[in-house]
């Protein structure tokens, strides 16, 4: 992977805007880096995997929103295994709606993904997902609730015609949030309910359930500059294969049962316009199939800056 | 006679109901002071139909639909107002009260720094600019913005208050008790700057 244009990406953020009055602005630009690299430990294919990318958000005012994102992986596999490399492309857009006689925010918003890579079995290749939600949230920011919906497609499995076999996934996700604390801390469930049309395909299952519960602290302000802004401990219990996540815009490709995670991201803000979250987490896997039971062990950086 | 007393007495009634027929924009302003918001934005919609391009009777729609809690509706017809008079001050300033309410603080944000572009010292654009940069959670710029406003008006409080919860929010503890001081020696009573000079 081509570094320079990640270290120019940084030094690009790290430009201070002067201090002046307030302009009159309509648009608003955000522009993120990321990077992540894990290790599976105990598998029987994969030894680790390494990924980095951009996003850039593009808002007007509150009323409406386009995000775009590219992310490259490269997965390590073990012997006699090709690595595989992946292009993940993202877009979203969303409008905010605040109707009289609802004491809230409600948000509409379609997010698009194509994902692209060399996987000689083509299993995980050639997805598009097309995933709407609708959100509310409470002006007094006690409560949110949303409703996604997502509909992935996977390219043909390889083999002579007639034999290939096709995958599609359809997957809800209701979600419910609320402040407690004196609004310090923020709880957020979400239920993800994945259907695979091909359970040959799907690692055997034919449907899976899972839950994923995220609690996030504010701490008290500070001047110490190592103190966060945020922590954020995620926890994922169940089964899930194929998912979407909305929250992080990824999609979980690999044909395996993810049957659980755990992580801790941390977010310092550097200025009004600039932030860093620091995330170490842990999945576990399960390649069915291959009575393969393996573990994930990841961290994941990010350089965010609005202009 | 008795026909000449009837006609006095249809004189004295006929005179009496002209009184009592109120003009609307003064009856509206009564209900207002009674705060019967919806009688008084009821008795003068039928101007918008013979006045629907006056810009007082878009402001005083959009005024009434605030205070009834109607933001979107409100806003709509404080935007009408400012598409009208696009040199208006009260349209743009009237229009980021919904926008405040709703937590639009990019958009109230955008008109208050209009109305700042024409004129920098104006009171009520620099106050909703800094619910605005609050409301956004834009420490830095609230307290260079509280700074520049308590230049501008020295015995006003509510610029320190803005300033105090800055610092505060940056975890700066002097600097927000020495403003909350300040904010105190202006208003002995101010609820929130005691709260914060007996906790801190």
């Amino acid at each position: 992977m081509d570094k320079r244009w990640l270290v120019g990406g940084l030094l690009l953020l790290w430009v201070q805007p002067a201090g002046a009055e307030e302009e009159a602005q309509q648009w608003f630009l955000t522009g993120a880096l990321q990077a992540s690299a894990g290790d599976y430990y105990d598998s029987a294919q994969r030894n680790d995997y390494n990924s980095a990318g951009v996003v850039v958000h593009l808002d007007y005012l509150e009323r409406a929103g386009i995000t775009f994102g590219y992310n490259r992986t490269n997965v390590d596999f073990k012997a006699n295994t090709k690595d595989m490399e992946q292009d993940a492309f993202f877009a979203s857009g969303r409008v905010n709606l605040t109707p009289d006689g609802i004491p809230g925010h409600i948000g509409l918003r379609l997010d698009g993904h194509w994902l692209d890579n060399d996987d000689t079995t083509n299993l995980s290749d050639e997805v598009d997902v097309f995933a709407p939600m609708i959100s509310y949230a409470s002006y007094d920011k006690q409560w949110y609730f949303d409703l996604g919906y997502a509909y992935s497609d996977y390219g043909d499995s390889i083999g002579p015609p007639g034999r290939r076999q096709s995958l599609h996934v359809s997957q809800l996700t209701p979600t419910v949030g609320f402040g407690f604390n004196e609004m310090a801390d923020w709880l957020q469930i979400r239920g993800y309910f994945i259907d695979p049309s091909n359970s040959a395909r799907a690692d055997g299952e034919n449907d899976t359930q899972a839950v994923e519960a995220k609690w996030t602290h504010w701490f008290e302000p500070s001047t110490d500059m190592w103190m966060p802004y945020t922590t954020a401990v995620t926890g994922m219990a169940g089964e899930r294969i194929f998912a979407v996540d909305p929250d992080t815009a990824s999609v979980y490709n690999l044909a395996d049962v993810h049957r659980g995670a755990l992580s801790l991201a941390t977010t310092w803000r550097l200025n009004d316009d600039r932030s860093v979250i620091l995330s170490a987490g842990h999945d576990w896997y399960e390649d069915q199939d291959n009575n393969d039971e393996y573990g994930a062990a990841s961290l994941y950086l990010n350089f965010t800056q609005e202009w | 006679m008795r026909w000449k007393r009837l006609f006095w007495i249809f004189l004295f009634a006929f005179s009496t109901s002209q009184a009592m027929a109120e003009p609307p924009w003064e009856a509206s302003l009564r209900l207002e002071g009674e705060q019967k918001y919806q009688e008084a934005l009821d008795v003068i919609r039928p101007l918008l139909a013979s006045q629907g391009s006056s810009e007082i009777v878009l402001l005083r729609h959009g005024w009434l639909n605030y205070m009834l809690g109607n933001l979107s509706e409100s806003a709509v017809f404080y935007e009408k107002a400012l598409a009208l008079e696009k040199h208006s001050i009260d349209a743009p300033l009237g229009l980021t009260l919904p926008l405040l309410a709703q937590e639009r603080w990019r958009e109230a944000g955008y008109h208050a720094a209009k109305v700042l572009e024409g004129d920098p010292k104006q009171y009520t654009a620099n106050l909703r600019m800094l619910e605005s940069l609050e409301g956004r959670k834009k420490w830095g710029r609230l307290l260079a913005q509280a700074n520049r406003m308590s230049n501008l008006y020295p015995k006003d409080a509510t610029p320190l208050v803005y300033m105090a919860r800055a610092h505060a929010w940056r975890g700066e503890k002097s600097q927000a008790r020495s403003a909350y001081d300040m904010v105190v020696r202006l208003i002995p009573k101010h609820i929130e700057a005691n709260n914060y000079l007996r906790n801190n």
